[in-house]
């Protein structure tokens, strides 16, 4: 890594402990957090043992000490304590320096709360509070806003890894100077969906887990949050800063096998552990201790020992898990693991894993069984989720006194241009013929947008096709085309963002669950509801073992996968990177968000939308992907500049400000800006912003808009991306986009400018390749 | 038992959404997975909630499926063993 990073802050909340003393306290005295359930109501709670917080949820509220006021999500909440104490510990408020980046995780977000609710939501035409905090940017918001953190913010979603990733892009976003610091890490509340899914696999342990142990018979579910402040070396050396560790490489590797299960090699675990190694310039043998991944279920704690032993031959470093301590946490799991690392470096000492007997016969791995002394200088923390997407990082205890080399500065934007090379959108209109560019136009008169729908059968293997839900097909289609497109066999990372995920598949598994009484529930759709399925799916059709990520954070998440994918490419780290966001709507999700006046109740023809006078948005999904590459060619469509988000605006006047700021960035001024894309979605309280920014910045542009062909929903800005570098490509602008100016003239630069609700507003600038 | 395997032909159908299948496409002696029909783990679960569903057998361990899901006529025979 040419910036070093170190960890000055750490925060954690788990069945062990209400922080790190509380934590380490346990760990050393084999005090197990793994109990009855008695704080989540469930059919189960006699039958799975589950290392729950015992803590109700207003004791919660009090260990918050917030001044925001309700409605919380249990998983909101334990972020919330978590990530202040991480905050706090770090002395990050005193920083008034530079900017400061959040980066949470969680699979289920306000989950808790909506599996108390859902008949509610459903049935009682009221606007219940909790509607609006089952997104999974819900609970990274509550933390901002508690914390006031606004410079930068995004939740990852992949699953079990999920927070591991955090800490990745966070460490990414710090290397290439988008921020100087991130506070990231995740957290997830124990859920009746969550115990219910696990044990529709047949994995739960009804008894504490015994990962490694040849009578394994699978995982205990925990909930939880744990949260890292990353900052650069030179700026914790500079403040006088106390350093728990260094972040010294990381990796994510994607399996490309199957949906849940780890290829009989690990193939997915080995190339993480790997990779990071490499990326921290170090040979296995230096590594002294690994928190394994080890969940105690079949398959993971054999294909893991495997994966070790391929890595690692005959010498495999002191290993245990803490999960039989803490119970998985899931999208909490990374972080509290890499704080349960660094307090192993710190103490020198390495943690028990705790009801382990007999090894595997097939690998004879023991792992460390007590509290053992240890000198270590190394370790190394793995992180595996569904979706065979798998993440390992390594810390050190670094020798602060050796004299360092003087660090180069970073530049404040990225320096490599990147270009879109391949598209594909599944769209409510005709997207996928290329001989026509939104000529023959789909105008309909409905509650919601949905898209036109394409022959699946000439993408996908029926096989295939026969447990994927409609996003999923969507996303697999358009990811298709735009890789066909760009001539790009095997994109070098996969990145994708989805504000709400797989809704239908959720709804399904949460419907059965509430009316069967958590009986006979479908395992099927319990998988496809995580939010990195449609990535995973995709590694999956190509055999891909690259980077791979979910972005979930609302009306950020198709901005974020950009950005991930604009810094892989930053640092060389990959290339053709296949970047794409989607979002589906569905007949419960669109009648819940007009409970609160989001999406309109009634329908609206698409093409008259700007005339309707009822509150909210004309709902609407699609999937729009892009290859993005460094290099330029002759068939490429557009360079893609820069990408900015801004979250909670105090003012139209700071958005304008930033408009400005962002487009100087890349040495443009708003003149230079032929034609601007706006997120007009039909809601007469909030569309006057787009009206006034484009009086304000943009008079005499050509000023266009496009939800009126996909509707409102997160990722729609993918969608205004596809019309975006259409047009720079085939220099042609459809009449139907324009609200003001003509098509003549042609457009060099174009501005994509969106925003729901006045919360989360993005910009994207491209240009001409 | 014939009866009982063309129930099931339908009922595996709907439950695993083959929309492709027949019943009369599947022979009630062709194993389920692998080279068969093709069915992987994940179906292997949704045949449990399908038994627990419609005949009210419960399976706890997972590896006992093997055996019962071999083939179709696997499948009846057990279930008119243990039907209650």
């Amino acid at each position: 890594m040419s910036v070093k990073i170190v960890i000055t802050g750490i925060g954690i909340i788990s069945s062990i402990g209400r922080n790190a003393e509380e934590t380490f306290d346990s760990l050393v005295n084999g005090k197990s957090g793994i109990k009855k359930i008695s704080i989540l109501t469930t059919i189960h709670k006699d039958s799975f043992v589950a290392g729950e917080i015992p803590l109700t949820n207003d004791e919660l509220i009090e260990q918050a000490d917030t001044n925001l006021t309700p409605p919380f999500t249990r998983t909101a909440l334990l972020g919330m304590i978590a990530a202040k104490q991480a905050w706090k510990d770090a002395g990050t408020e005193k920083d008034d320096d530079g900017k400061t980046g959040l980066i949470s995780a969680t699979t289920v977000g306000g989950m808790d709360r909506s599996e108390l609710f859902y008949k509610d939501f459903l049935n009682k035409d009221e606007p219940n509070p909790y509607i609006d905090t089952h997104n999974a940017g819900n609970s990274t918001e509550m933390i901002a806003r508690d914390l006031h953190i606004s410079d930068y913010l995004t939740t990852i979603s992949t699953a079990c890894s999920s927070s591991l990733n955090s800490i990745i892009f966070g460490a990414r976003l710090i290397e290439n100077g988008v921020v100087d610091r991130v506070i990231a890490g995740g957290t997830d509340a124990l859920s009746k969906f969550t115990l219910n899914g696990f044990n529709s696999l047949l994995i739960l342990d009804k008894n504490r887990c015994r990962p490694f142990d040849d009578k394994r018979s699978g995982l205990n579910l925990g909930e939880g949050a744990a949260y890292l402040v990353l900052e650069k070396e030179e700026d914790a050396l500079k403040k006088g800063k106390k350093i728990y560790a260094r972040l010294e490489g990381f990796a994510n590797a994607n399996d490309a096998f199957h949906q849940t299960a780890s290829s009989d090699e690990g193939e997915g675990p080995f190339l993480a552990m790997k990779k990071a190694l490499q990326r921290a310039g170090l040979s296995p043998a230096d590594i002294d201790y690994i928190n394994v991944h080890g969940t105690g279920t079949e398959n993971n704690d054999l294909t893991e020992s495997r994966a070790m032993m391929r890595l690692f031959g005959e010498k495999i470093p002191d290993f245990s898990s803490t999960k039989a301590f803490t119970g998985h946490t899931l999208g909490a799991a990374g972080a509290l693991e890499a704080v349960i690392s660094i307090l192993a470096l710190q103490n020198g000492l390495m943690f028990p894993n705790l009801n382990f007997g007999t090894p595997i016969p097939e690998t004879g791995l023991t792992p460390v069984r007590t509290v053992v002394k240890k000198e270590i200088k190394y370790v190394l923390t793995n992180s595996f989720g569904f979706g065979g997407n798998d993440s390992s990082a390594v810390f050190s205890w670094p020798d602060f006194k050796e004299k360092k080399s003087p660090l180069k500065s970073v530049p404040t934007r990225l320096e490599k241009p990147v270009y879109i090379i391949g598209t594909g959108s599944v769209a409510p209109q005709e997207t996928l013929d290329p001989d026509h560019f939104l000529d023959e136009l789909i105008s309909v008169e409905d509650k919601y947008l949905q898209i036109k729908k394409p022959n699946y059968r000439d993408y996908i293997h029926p096989k295939a096709l026969r447990r994927m839900s409609k996003i999923v097909r969507m996303g697999m289609i358009s990811a298709k085309t735009a890789i066909e497109d760009a001539k790009t066999e095997q994109p070098g990372a996969i990145v994708t963002g989805t504000g709400m995920g797989c809704q239908r598949d959720t709804e399904i598994f949460l419907n059965t669950l509430l009316d069967n009484d958590e009986k006979m529930v479908n395992p099927s759709a319990f998988i496809q509801s995580t939010h990195n399925a449609i990535s995973a799916q995709i590694a999956l059709m190509l055999g891909n073992t690259n980077h791979n990520m979910a972005y979930v954070h609302r009306t950020f998440s198709f901005e974020s996968a950009l950005m991930d994918g604009m810094v892989l490419i930053n640092k060389n780290e990959a290339d053709n990177i296949l970047v794409g966001g989607i979002d589906e709507i569905t007949e419960e999700s669109w009648l819940l968000k007009t409970r609160l006046d989001y999406f309109k109740k009634n329908p609206v023809n698409n093409l008259k939308l700007l005339d309707d006078k009822q509150p909210g948005a004309l709902a609407g999904e699609s999937a729009s992907f892009f290859v993005l590459a460094s290099e330029n060619s002759e068939t490429a469509y557009a360079q893609l500049v820069g990408v900015d988000t801004l979250f909670r605006p105090s003012s139209k006047v700071e958005i304008w400000k930033r408009i400005e700021s962002f487009l100087k960035t890349h040495n443009l001024k708003t003149s230079d800006i032929d034609l601007v894309l706006l997120g007009y979605n039909g809601d007469p309280e909030f569309d006057p912003i787009y009206d006034e920014t484009a009086r304000k910045l943009f008079e005499n542009k050509k000023i266009a808009y496009y939800k009126h062909l996909c509707g409102e929903h997160d990722t729609s800005s993918a969608f205004a991306v596809w019309i975006g570098a259409m047009i720079l490509k085939s220099s042609e602008i459809p009449e139907i986009i324009l609200k003001e100016g003509n098509t003549g003239a042609p457009v060099k630069n174009i501005l994509i400018y969106n925003h729901f609700r006045n919360i989360n507003h993005s910009l994207i600038l491209l240009s001409k390749a | 038992m014939e009866e009982l395997i063309k129930q099931l032909e339908k009922q595996i159908i709907e439950q695993l959404n083959l929309e492709d299948l027949e019943p009369e496409d599947i022979d009630p002696d062709e194993p389920l997975f692998g080279d068969g029909l093709g069915l992987d783990s994940i179906d292997a679960l949704e045949l449990i909630v399908l038994l627990e569903k419609q005949y009210g057998i419960k399976i706890e361990n997972p590896k006992e499926g093997q055996k019962i899901f071999y083939s179709i006529r696997t499948m009846a025979e057990y279930i008119t063993k243990h039907k209650k």
